[in-house]
């Protein structure tokens, strides 16, 4: 089978998979978003089903890697008395509402896009922390077909391993996928998953703005410097704020519009980004207590902590498979964590915070103006409809820094201008989303789009 | 927003001639300044490539590509896997002696970095200093020169390197 039939495939097992799980749930996902969403569902699910393969200690084989694939895609479609009323729904005729700035938005996206698939195919892996962890482990896994594999056995490089090739698995898994498919450096699936990211942010947008406004909010997030290369470079980090933010946008969906299917699949996306990075259990699990109120508000307290409880139950399984079960239970050799935990000191969380703020926030190199577009939003929307909004987006992104500098202070590996730096490509999207929720651009929106329509009010 | 606007209208004309100047401003305008940091990430991360691009595309073998992104941290350890002997246990300077021999950091003295380049072999860290006497095979490394150094070799005193080792730590 060549690699691109391999490609092809994969991506429409995973894409029925991805589907499959949306169609069990039942949120109210357009079906525009529900495509990306489902992608990147899909990528989960592979990957999970994948490694219990390894932990039955089936040998990682091409063939393997298509035939988990094929469990992933039929899995969720086994219930398809249910799920059926939802593919009826999606191949409906489509019904287009692109505007002429849509068009060139998207077709500006689409060069990105075809730049990053170039590169992500073109160039060998590059990061460090990559080729000392998540690759080399990938890549020594397809030369053994075991996950336990030399990088820990082997008597020489074992007791030189440091965190990186015990990083959350995900996208370690999705690396042994594409080599298994027969690309020669992995990380095709990086780019995947950017464009997926960035479709569903879009349709975010659109949905909350008019279509100029949410196009040059969009371009910004983009171009967003830091991010950008990260769209064909392999790291944990870029696929974590992919699995983090739709996690996020359902859960407020969920609590705007009460639909109890989209904090079931946040949930989904909730226990990815445990699947992603390690710390990802502190940062959702800081965020979901702070949206406790929320949840109890739109819902009650029993059915909020009710909800929390299962997010969390879930979220829990998900990181313990992987940190608890696999490391005590399959791996000879273990990361040094406790090493690494220095305790809370609230000196030390000041110097974080500092650091996190001038050396890594404010510096617009790397996020180029939207921290500035943020601070000057919420401030002019203060002073004009005097309170904070949209609440949920605040939360999350308070949540998030707190757990930047909780992460940064209990961690002696977490270095504020490396590890939380590219942290904050979860922070960023969400920025963007709350600024489109401000009552000051909804006014704008709809100024414009009385002009557009040739309306006077 | 949900209001559907008709495609073509002369509003729907002006706001996409908006957008192409907006998307134009962003990735062009102040790319060699520090005004716009849009332009100056977009040109170095998609621009230079889509300029090169045919030229990069005639590089078909995987080592060129290899060493046009890690030079001599992919050339080294390519240097130096042929030439150990199988009963060589090979002791990996420190970073900071590399360095001063090359222009990038030396991430090949990392054992997890060397493994990935060329393979398992039996490497030892200089900071691993419990195993670092298992060692019989070392790298001598000199302005656009390297070579691998074993104990009873004329060339070199190997207490002297471990010392220089030591001092460029």
């Amino acid at each position: 089978m060549t690699t691109t039939l391999s490609l092809v495939l994969t991506l429409v097992l995973q894409l029925a998979s991805g589907l499959g799980v949306i169609a069990l749930l039942r949120p109210r996902v357009t079906r525009s978003a529900a495509i990306p969403t489902a992608v990147l569902v899909g990528m989960f699910m592979h990957t999970v089903v994948l490694f219990l393969f390894a932990l039955a200690s089936v040998e990682i084989t091409r063939s393997v890697g298509m035939i988990t694939a094929v469990i992933a895609g039929a899995l969720p479609n086994l219930f398809w008395p249910r799920v059926v009323q939802s593919y009826k729904q999606w191949l409906r005729t489509p019904t287009w509402s692109l505007s002429l700035a849509d068009i060139v938005t998207l077709g500006f996206a689409a060069y990105l896009a075809y730049a990053a698939f170039w590169a992500a195919w073109y160039w060998p892996v590059t990061p460090f922390d990559a080729v000392v962890g998540i690759d080399l482990v990938a890549k020594t896994a397809v030369e053994d077909h075991t996950l336990v594999n030399r990088v820990f056995t082997d008597p020489f490089l074992s007791q030189h391993l440091s965190n990186q090739p015990f990083y959350a698995p995900f996208a370690m898994l999705l690396q042994v996928i594409y080599r298994l498919m027969g690309y020669a450096h992995g990380q095709l699936w990086v780019p995947i998953v950017a464009v997926c990211f960035m479709w569903i942010t879009w349709v975010e947008l659109r949905r909350m703005l008019h279509h100029v406004l949410a196009n040059v909010l969009w371009l910004l997030l983009l171009l967003t410097p830091e991010m950008l290369g990260y769209t064909y470079l392999v790291q944990t980090d870029y696929l974590n704020a992919a699995m983090f933010v739709p996690g996020v946008l359902l859960l407020w969906r969920a609590l705007r519009d009460d639909d109890r299917g989209s904090l079931w699949l946040s949930t989904v996306f909730f226990a990815a980004v445990c699947w992603s990075r390690t710390d990802g259990i502190i940062l959702v699990g800081l965020g979901l207590c702070a949206s406790l109120p929320l949840i109890a508000r739109a819902t009650s307290w029993k059915r909020a902590l009710t909800t929390v409880g299962i997010q969390s139950a879930v979220m829990v399984g998900v990181f313990a498979l992987w940190h608890v079960l696999f490391f005590n239970a399959y791996l000879p050799v273990r990361p040094s964590t406790s090493d690494q935990l220095l305790g809370f000191d609230i000196a030390r969380a000041g110097t974080v915070a500092a650091s996190l703020f001038t050396n890594v926030i404010a510096d617009v190199d790397y996020w180029g103006w939207i921290f500035i577009i943020f601070a000057v939003v919420m401030v002019a929307n203060l002073l004009r409809a005097r309170k904070l909004e949209p609440v949920l987006p605040l939360v999350w992104i308070g949540a998030l820094l707190v757990g930047f500098i909780l992460i940064g202070t209990i961690f002696s590996a977490a270095i504020v201008e490396q590890t939380l730096r590219r942290g904050i490509f979860k922070l960023v999207p969400l920025i963007v989303v709350a600024v489109a929720g401000t009552q000051l651009l909804q006014t704008a929106s709809r100024y414009l789009t009385n002009w557009e329509a040739g309306r006077t009010s | 927003m949900t209001d559907r606007l008709p495609l073509m209208s002369r509003q729907g004309a002006i706001l996409a001639i908006i957008m192409v100047g907006v998307i134009y401003a962003l990735i062009s305008i102040g790319a060699d300044s520090e005004v716009n940091p849009y332009a100056a990430s977009y040109q170095s991360r998609i621009g230079l490539y889509a300029e090169k691009r045919d030229s990069l595309n005639k590089r078909r073998q995987m080592s060129e590509r290899m060493f046009a992104r890690h030079v001599a941290n992919f050339e080294i350890p390519q240097y130096i896997a042929p030439r150990l002997r199988s009963t060589d246990t090979l002791l990996l300077p420190p970073m900071s002696y590399g360095n001063r021999y090359m222009r990038d950091n030396a991430y090949w003295t990392d054992p997890r970095f060397f493994t990935w380049m060329v393979g398992f072999h039996n490497v030892i860290p200089w900071n691993d200093a419990a195993r670092r006497s298992q060692a019989n095979a070392y790298i001598v490394l000199e302005p656009n020169m390297i070579w691998i150094a074993r104990r009873g070799s004329r060339n070199i005193n190997i207490d002297s390197l471990l010392t220089e080792y030591g001092r460029a730590q």
